[in-house]
């Protein structure tokens, strides 16, 4: 792989202009919402369009934080963080037991694993509409958390499984024969080490329910119990021409899920790869 | 284990379930008022809407997973080496990827937005005519599917870069000594060695596209003229806007059964693969 240095200098520079290009092409959608939603009134439809917004202004955030929009981002928050918390306690024990014991049924269980990782979250909403319309607990946090830890369970379990069995059976082994039970081993020697796997899956499921959509908006009804992409949707639908509030609305969604991204990438990427290459 | 067990049944054999029994009778929203056989199916098998609608869905994940998996091998290529450059830009390629996609819709709509768009703006002065995709019965359809494939390229170029981190350098380098050139070493070499993760990426991109909701809803809302209504979006309608049960739930097992069958494939793909190493 060595090539003259001049032609390598130039290599640099084509793969410098490549990554700007690439940056530019992904984040276009997102500047330019952030430029708007930074706009005053009159410079959001000037034509021809300010590719800046100057002067600069937060009256579009100030009055979507003044209408409903805090609500929506406090039931997402605690949907989402509800969700990643059952998700998290289910999977580690199916997982668990799916990776270390054999029992009847087992391969049947691991198929149904699969099917469910299968399935797409379009053809649940039907028969989870209707059993919460049943049930009467439409419209309420408990049936979004079930709906959505349902829905991330199998890929959970799936993948804390694979997790489980690439670490040793031997620690386990030696603290049962030193007395511990098996939920002891569980809880104090399997978990410890498994942490990055734990820190994906609540990240997986965090990120997942605070963006799903179609079940959040089929599920409730009532005006306090949006999650920020059902407000943010009818948002869409209801006031189509103000695109200040509406591009700030979306800015502010993306900042939480962005934040926790960037602070536990790494422990995120290490799992995924991990579970992508094992686990599957 | 039991709970855990219990989640699963709740969204695989119950919506199943579910659906087969729904799909069978003709339905007043709930209510099922009598059965019906496969009248149903028949009907829809009948409706030139629906024919559109299967078209493209095929459209929007087959074109649609090739350009996310080119784009995800080709930023992995590119983005092998581990600088400070090549890590920002990978941070930035996950961006779309953990956006809801309610707010993707919207600021794509924004942008392509005929009229105030800043993309027409900068062809202006280049002296050339505006464009407005969204609202072409032409361009709508290849316009979504590309913004769903710049959405999910972040996915496969991380499935990507785990597959090429697993491939020896040696490997690489013996072709190299060979003198195979840049592309036949990655055409020869590096694909078929990625041909286990490359299948992974391909078929969970391909269940997701089939069913992708709020893109399709937000952008577009399956128009022009139903021509970017995907099979998603009909049975997202279907069962909330008609509220035709029956229909829906017969909409719900084409594509169960289209997820399941793709699943199978991919089991004994990769099943195949392991008898053979």
């Amino acid at each position: 792989m060595n090539r003259p240095r001049s032609s390598r200098s130039w290599v640099g520079a084509c793969r410098w202009v490549g990554v700007a290009a690439v940056g530019v092409i992904i984040l276009t959608p997102f500047l330019w919402s952030l430029s708007t939603s930074l706009k005053v009134k009159d410079d959001i439809l000037r034509m021809p369009p300010k590719l800046f917004p100057w002067p600069v202004t937060l009256e579009n955030y100030h009055g979507i934080l003044t209408a409903g929009f805090p609500r929506y981002l406090v039931n997402s928050a605690i949907v989402a963080v509800c969700s990643a918390v059952v998700v998290v306690l289910v999977s580690i024990h199916a997982g668990y037991a799916a990776a270390r014991y054999e029992f009847r049924g087992k391969s049947a269980m691991l198929f149904l694993i699969l099917t469910g990782m299968a399935m797409g979250e379009l053809s649940t909403v039907l028969p989870l509409y209707f059993f919460g319309s049943q049930l009467r607990i439409l419209d309420t946090y408990g049936v979004l958390i079930l709906a959505n830890s349902a829905f991330i369970a199998p890929l959970a379990i799936w993948f804390l499984q694979g997790y489980f069995r690439s670490i040793p059976p031997q620690m386990e082994e030696a603290a049962l024969i030193d007395g511990t039970t098996r939920a002891g081993a569980l809880y104090r020697i399997v978990l410890p080490s498994a942490l990055p796997g734990l820190v994906t899956v609540s990240l997986v499921s965090f990120i997942h329910s605070w963006n799903e959509f179609i079940l959040a908006l089929v599920l409730t009804s009532s005006g306090t119990m949006r999650t920020v992409p059902v407000g943010i949707h009818l948002f869409l639908t209801d006031y189509g021409v103000e695109w200040g509030s509406i591009t700030a609305a979306g800015i502010l969604s993306i900042v939480p899920v962005l934040a926790l991204f960037l602070l536990l990438q790494r422990h995120f990427l290490r799992g995924l790869t991990a579970g992508a290459t094992t686990g599957f | 284990m039991a709970p855990g067990l219990l989640l699963v049944l709740f969204v695989t054999l119950y919506p199943i379930v579910f659906a087969v029994n729904y799909s069978v009778m003709r339905t007043q929203v709930f209510k099922q008022l009598a059965f019906v056989g496969l009248d149903n199916y028949v009907r829809l098998l009948a409706d030139p809407r629906f024919h559109t609608n299967l078209l493209n869905s095929l459209f929007f994940v087959l074109v649609g997973v090739g350009l996310t998996w080119t784009f995800g091998l080709a930023l992995a290529l590119f983005l092998r080496r581990q600088t400070w450059g090549n890590t920002v830009l990978k941070t930035i390629v996950l961006v779309p990827w953990v956006t809801n996609q309610v707010v993707l819709a919207l600021m794509w709509k924004w942008l392509l937005n005929g009229d105030f768009s800043p993309i027409n703006s900068l062809l202006g002065l280049a002296g050339l005519p505006g464009v407005n995709p969204l609202i072409s019965t032409v361009q709508a359809l290849p316009t979504l599917t590309f913004v769903n494939a710049w959405r999910a390229t972040g996915f496969s170029l991380l499935l990507m870069l785990a597959g090429l981190s697993a491939i020896p350098v040696e490997v690489e380098e013996a072709a190299d000594i060979d003198g195979a050139s840049r592309w036949k070493q990655i055409w020869y070499v590096i694909i078929p060695l990625l041909k286990p993760i490359s299948l992974a990426c391909v078929i969970t991109l391909t269940i997701s596209f089939f069913n992708i909701i709020v893109l399709p809803l937000d952008l577009t809302g399956g128009g022009p003229l139903n021509s970017t209504e995907v099979l998603s979006l009909r049975l997202y309608r279907e069962g909330f806007q008609y509220y035709n049960i029956g229909t829906a739930s017969a909409i719900t097992l084409v594509l169960v059964g289209l997820d399941l069958l793709l699943s199978w494939v991919y089991f004994r793909m990769i099943r195949a693969e392991a008898y053979y190493r």
